[in-house]
């Protein structure tokens, strides 16, 4: 196996050992992390709005990097949102106002490097980006409540239609005025908590270079 | 009108016997006898009366005097034309019609019955008391015969109704129609789109006329495009064509008024160019577009001096005015229509046309009337001749001629004389005042309507061909030459009283209008015999059987467009819808689906599958080119520059920008105004109180609209098309200072 960090033996620690996960580990952290970077191209979250005169629904979706409006025919669904929600005096949504978007990218390539990293059987590597991931993650949810938050409840005052402040629907269903609010997980969570999944099992799992060493100290093997 | 004409219906039923009469006596001259497989009094019997087996012998007077040309007499079992009442009840009729008893009206007649018997039927008074004692004592009950399937006027039962025709044209709420209708408006000046089956009165297309609903005629460019006009007369609508058949990128339609052309591009259903047709007076002959929209054809209606500013006293009619043939030039990526070529005709009234297909493709085929060369009273004085022609113009060989320098240019468009141009056009003769010729799907035969005779002559363009090739003329008008008749004609049909115009259906049939009759006849086109006949209500003009104009019809319905609806609809008083009535044409029989009812008024229409076209609803951003577009409220202004004000607005749900505008009194005002919706149907108006302004803009769109503020005061403005809760907020204020 060739392994392009053992020549200089920079990585050449207990935990970076480059033997430490075995073949199936490999292939797995390298599934991880394209599943990272694959995730890049799905929607994370999306919020969905039925309307009686809204029938297909107005979608709103939000990437690891963006956030845009569902695509339909005749219906530029952002500005459908955003010309709504003046109604009630919420602020327009524009993902150039969020930058988490321009932080969650950055953080979610960096997982998916340290995930495919792992790929040459550096366990480490793998524990890194999961934990990379993991913040991604929980930074992604708390802003994410936070954002949702702050919208339903900054409501201009003095906004045509008056309603209670509220938190838009994060995970479910609910009812605004001639509104049916869903929101959902999108393809993109569930990939990146696939990749998390796999990481974790990867992680867990006994590696090749244990057994090896076991081998080559004399001991039992398992 | 006749100012002794009692009532249409008997004017009616004067004109259709004086018809039949001058079609015997020309079809005795040159009836095609192989062709019909009918001698011409049997083809003139069948389509204007008949004896029965079971008539009484008494009414055989009815029959000999030519009474049944008009009248039936079902009392007497004797069957005849639909144009008179029924004579079994002549004796209440005359009583209730004219007020005298039968006797005196029939030794002094008035109305048209005058004209009747004084110039067609001339009674001995032995004849005449005969008729009054035969009509005086109907039989009661037995002799009475059956009305095929056509009712006698004034019939409360309806004829041949579809069984289902509920089930047929009814689409459910949130269920699409299968075909677009595209009615001509007539003097609306505008468009209709209807929906078939179901025959709803989808949209209407302003095109001539400004038309509030959809601000058109308001804003600066639409205002432009209908130049100094605000009326026009669209007769014929036009889509264009690949290959023969409907390629759904343009509706072309006419302006039998004010000379023009207009095209709707059917991706946003809008008007988007009106053409001035130089020098033709009347363009009624339009719009016809060739196999692959090279051209739009049309022609004049009204001969007249050319260019069109040219005076020449009506006494010099005949040596002076020229008719025009034309082809409006069509850009094949933008549909833009530039001027292309016309030939200068005999001073006739070029009437209807079409284009060839497949093997005429190259040709171009007008009717005219008229041949007479008439002035004054025309329906008199181009009534005369028995043969008027059908144009037949060889339109590449006009555009070759053009490019060969043979033309001259008058008013900004070559202009070919035929004497000089020799193979670009030539006369057919045809039948008097013919009104349709119409080419069939497979391009080899012309169906040329009589209007004035009972009969379609049907020409063959491959005789026409031969007979080109052999120099086979009759003489000539005005340099253009004429063709044998006889040798280009294949026969004819036998379809009854005023045929106009010919459809086609994709099982080889023809269906042919019968105003006087009121009827669509359908006819073989192998066998020239008339299969079936449905009375329409009534008087129809055009009819369009579904994709009925191109070289694969698509079949199944046929529109009869009815010139007079007369009271079949809850009473709107004395201006009157016209009716239009959808047939089943898929049966042997034709049936009857519905009736609806336009606005006046529908003369021609096209029919296109709804999948044929997949139109915007709304205009992209991207496209939006307008220099003066803005797309959020805060880029609103107002910018001025001494007594020049131009401002950028915007429209929004569910305010303007700017909400107010202040101005003074002479300002000379362009408003920009952006709809920043980017959502089906939210289209905001921008009308002003007492300043006579409503432009409407769709989403996505931006209009302007100019003005001079004239009148100082306060003006509200506010948003004229519904758009949200809160549209009735949708307002602000235009203060006009005064100086």
């Amino acid at each position: 196996m060739i392994n392009p960090f053992a020549p200089n033996g920079r990585f050449h620690g207990a935990s970076f050992a480059p033997d430490s996960l075995a073949p199936w580990q490999r292939l797995a952290a390298a599934v991880a992390g394209a599943l990272i970077a694959f995730s890049l191209l799905f929607p994370l979250w999306q919020m969905t709005m039925v309307a009686p005169q809204y029938p297909e629904g107005l979608v709103l979706q939000v990437y690891a990097n963006k956030l845009v409006g569902g695509a339909s025919e005749f219906v530029d669904h952002l500005a459908e949102i955003n010309t709504l929600n003046h109604y009630i005096g919420m602020a327009e949504l524009h993902g150039e106002s969020f930058p988490e978007l321009r932080l969650m990218p950055l953080g979610m390539a960096l997982a998916a490097v340290l995930a495919a990293l792992a790929a040459s059987g550096h366990r480490a590597f793998l524990g890194a980006g999961l934990a990379v991931l993991g913040i991604v993650g929980a930074g992604g949810l708390s802003t994410a409540a936070y954002r949702l938050y702050q919208y339903g409840h900054n409501l201009d005052p003095s906004a045509p239609v008056k309603i209670a402040p509220f938190t838009p629907v994060f995970l479910g269903t609910n009812q605004l005025a001639n509104f049916t609010t869903t929101g959902s997980l999108g393809l993109g969570a569930y990939l990146l908590l696939a990749a998390a999944a796999l990481g974790v099992v990867v992680l867990l799992a006994r590696g090749r270079s244990n057994s090896m060493r076991q081998v080559a100290n004399g001991k039992e093997i398992m | 009108m006749q100012p002794h004409s009692t009532t249409p219906l008997l004017s009616l039923a004067g004109l259709a016997l004086l018809l039949a009469l001058n079609s015997c006596a020309d079809r005795g001259k040159q009836a095609d006898q192989a062709a019909t497989g009918a001698s011409p009094a049997a083809s003139a019997a069948g389509a204007a009366g008949t004896t029965t087996a079971a008539m009484a012998s008494e009414a055989k007077i009815l029959v000999d005097k030519g009474c049944v040309q008009c009248h039936k007499g079902l009392a007497w079992g004797v069957d005849g034309g639909e144009m008179g009442p029924d004579l079994s009840t002549a004796v209440t009729d005359v009583k209730t019609r004219f007020n005298v008893d039968l006797a005196t009206f029939m030794a002094h007649p008035t109305g048209t019955m005058k004209t009747v018997l004084e110039n067609q039927i001339k009674l001995s008074n032995a004849e005449r008391d005969q008729i009054v004692t035969l009509l005086s004592n109907p039989p009661k009950g037995d002799a009475k015969q059956k009305a095929a399937d056509v009712p006698a006027p004034g019939s409360k039962t309806e004829p041949r109704i579809a069984e289902g025709a509920a089930q047929h044209t009814y689409v459910a709420p949130g269920k699409l129609d299968e075909f677009y209708l595209f009615y001509s408006g007539g003097h609306s000046g505008q468009v209709y789109v209807a929906g078939i089956p179901s025959m709803r009165h989808i949209s209407t297309i302003p095109v001539f006329a400004p038309y509030s609903g959809t601000g058109y005629g308001f804003d600066d460019e639409s205002k432009k495009m209908m130049g100094e006009y605000t009326w026009g007369d669209v007769h014929h609508p036009a889509l264009s064509k690949t290959n023969d058949d409907y390629d759904g990128r343009w509706l072309f339609v006419n302006d039998n008024a004010n000379n023009r052309a207009a095209r709707i591009d059917l991706r946003d259903f809008k008007t988007k160019q009106i053409f001035d047709i130089p020098n033709l007076s009347g363009n009624h002959g339009s719009a016809f577009t060739t196999g692959n929209s090279e051209y739009i054809l049309s022609a004049s209606r009204f001969s007249a001096p050319i260019p069109r500013t040219k005076y020449a006293p009506i006494a010099q009619y005949k040596t002076a005015y020229k008719g025009i043939v034309s082809g409006v030039k069509i850009d094949a990526k933008s549909g833009t229509m530039s001027p292309g070529f016309q030939v200068m005709m005999p001073p006739f009234d070029y009437d209807l046309g079409s284009v060839g297909k497949g093997p005429s493709r190259d040709w171009a085929f007008w009717t005219c009337y008229n041949s007479e060369r008439g002035t004054g009273r025309l329906e008199v004085t181009a009534s005369q001749a028995t043969r008027d022609y059908v144009v037949a113009c060889n339109w590449r060989a006009a555009e070759q001629a053009v490019k060969d320098g043979k033309a001259t240019m008058i008013g900004g468009v070559p202009v070919l004389d035929p004497k000089k141009a020799p193979g670009v056009v030539y006369l057919i003769p045809c039948p008097s005042s013919p009104h349709g010729v119409d080419v069939t799907p497979d391009g080899k035969y012309m169906a040329a309507s009589g209007k004035l005779t009972p009969v379609v002559t049907v020409f063959d363009f491959e005789k026409m061909q031969q007979a080109i090739a052999a120099k086979n003329f009759k003489g000539n008008e005005d340099g253009v030459s004429v063709l044998d008749f006889d040798a280009v004609k294949r026969g004819e049909v036998a379809v009854g009283l005023g045929p106009l115009h010919t459809e086609y259906d994709d099982k080889g049939f023809a269906y042919t209008s019968l105003y006087l009759e009121s009827a669509i006849a359908k006819w073989d086109l192998a066998t020239l015999k008339v299969e079936d006949k449905i009375p329409v209500a009534y008087n129809v003009g055009h009819m369009v059987a579904a994709g009925g104009n191109t070289a694969h019809p698509y079949g199944r319905y046929l529109v009869s467009m009815n010139k007079l609806s007369k009271g079949r609809h809850l009473s709107t008083g004395p201006s009157q819808p016209e009716s239009s009535q959808l047939i089943d044409i898929t049966g042997n029989k034709m049936t009857m689906l519905y009736e609806a009812f336009t606005e006046p008024e529908p003369h021609a229409a096209q029919i296109l599958k709804a999948d044929a076209i997949k139109p915007i609803e709304v205009y992209p951003k991207a496209e939006n080119h307008h220099a003066e577009a803005i797309w959020k409220a805060a880029d609103a202004k107002v910018t001025r520059n001494g007594k020049r004000v131009i401002v950028k607005a915007y429209a929004i749900r569910s305010y303007f920008a700017p909400s107010n505008l202040d101005l003074r009194e002479g300002d000379q005002v362009t408003i920009h105004i952006t709809n920043g919706e980017q959502t089906r149907d939210e289209i905001h108006g921008f009308g002003i109180d007492d300043y006579n302004i409503n432009v409407v803009v769709d989403p996505g769109e931006t209009k302007s609209v100019s003005f001079t503020a004239k009148k100082a005061g306060v003006f509200p403005y506010y948003c004229t098309n519904f758009c949200s809760a809160l549209h009735q907020e949708m307002q602000g204020y235009m203060t006009v200072k005064p100086r």
